[in-house]
């Protein structure tokens, strides 16, 4: 047993094995240039951007957000009536500036209570009109 | 002969930079050249197999440097590639030559008496043809401890073994070995 145990240690740790002259310097040289690339182990190189690249995100949402004031623009003019006067429509303010337009069209609609009323509030009365007599209306 | 290399954050970092990876490469093959021929050389026994072998181990380590995080130890990744390169090879030989276990264990003694790179310690390479002759897990704790003086704590990251467990297949390998030499007496 202790002559067994002498081999261990009288072989001191030591295989024996020796390589050929400059192995381990032509093997690491070797080894080394013969590695393929790997491009794909690089940093992805970034093309600097143009000012459009630059300027488009900037440009996409101005033209997002004009085409919502234009949709909203459209909806309203769709959905909401007129809201302008009468009187501020060429037409009928020529119209109503027409003294004939007015007797025949505005004035002719009054009831002969609203025409009394009238002169009453422009200080006419009844007994002063010689033609026919109100009192009695 | 040495332990496992120490480890060097420096290079774990430029192993990382894409910029600097090539040249870090560079660098762990000059580190580790050595300790891994031998490892797998002791596995092996021809010069030859073992220089193929070690091209293949950093070749298949470079085209994975990527998936090497820094979680293990650098030099524990390359002795697991080195060492799967080794048994796959052994394993490829016995297939290819259509032998056993047993067979491939003479072969390889065969080998290390033909073995031309030697210096000469007739103790040494009968202590090698006696390891030879353990079988494979044994051969490599025996390799690791005795001649490379590691950690079982180091080996057993490496084998993915419990440490009690390489005790123990070290102390039969040795057992194995001193009823070899018994035998041969």
């Amino acid at each position: 047993m202790n002559n067994n145990k002498n081999i261990l240690e009288g072989a001191n740790h030591d295989d024996g094995m020796t390589v050929p002259p400059c192995y381990f310097a032509d093997f690491k040289q070797k080894m080394a240039q013969s590695l393929p690339a790997r491009p794909e182990l690089q940093a992805p190189v970034v093309a600097p951007r143009s000012r459009w690249q630059r300027l488009r995100p900037y440009v996409y949402l101005a033209a997002m957000f004009g085409g919502i004031w234009c949709m909203l623009k459209l909806f309203t003019m769709l959905t909401t009536t007129s809201a302008t006067p009468l009187e501020s429509n060429p037409v009928i303010a020529e119209a109503l500036a027409n003294d004939q337009f007015v007797n025949e069209y505005v004035i002719s609609d009054l009831s002969q209570w609203d025409l009394y009323d009238e002169f009453i509030d422009s200080g006419i009365y009844p007994d002063s009109l010689c033609c026919g007599d109100l009192s009695n209306l | 002969m040495a332990s496992l290399p120490a480890e060097n954050p420096e290079l774990i970092e430029r192993l990382r930079d894409p910029a600097t990876v090539a040249a870090a490469f560079a660098d762990v093959i000059d580190i580790y050249t050595e300790p891994l021929y031998w490892q797998i050389r002791r596995m092996v026994q021809s010069h030859d197999d073992t220089n193929d072998l070690l091209q293949n181990t950093f070749m298949k380590a470079w085209q994975s440097i990527e998936n090497f995080r820094g979680d293990a130890r650098l030099s524990t990744w390359l002795y697991k590639i080195a060492i799967n390169e080794a048994i796959t090879f052994l394993a490829r030989e016995r297939r290819r030559a259509n032998i056993s276990i047993d067979d491939q264990e003479s072969a390889l003694v065969a080998t290390i008496a033909a073995d031309e790179y030697v210096d000469g310690n007739d103790l040494a390479v009968k202590l090698r043809q006696a390891v030879a002759q353990l079988p494979e897990k044994q051969r490599l704790v025996f390799n690791m401890k005795y001649y490379d003086d590691m950690k079982y704590e180091d080996m057993s990251s490496i084998l993915g073994t419990s440490v009690g467990a390489l005790k123990a297949s070290y102390h039969l390998a040795v057992k194995k070995i001193e009823n070899i030499f018994k035998i041969s007496d």
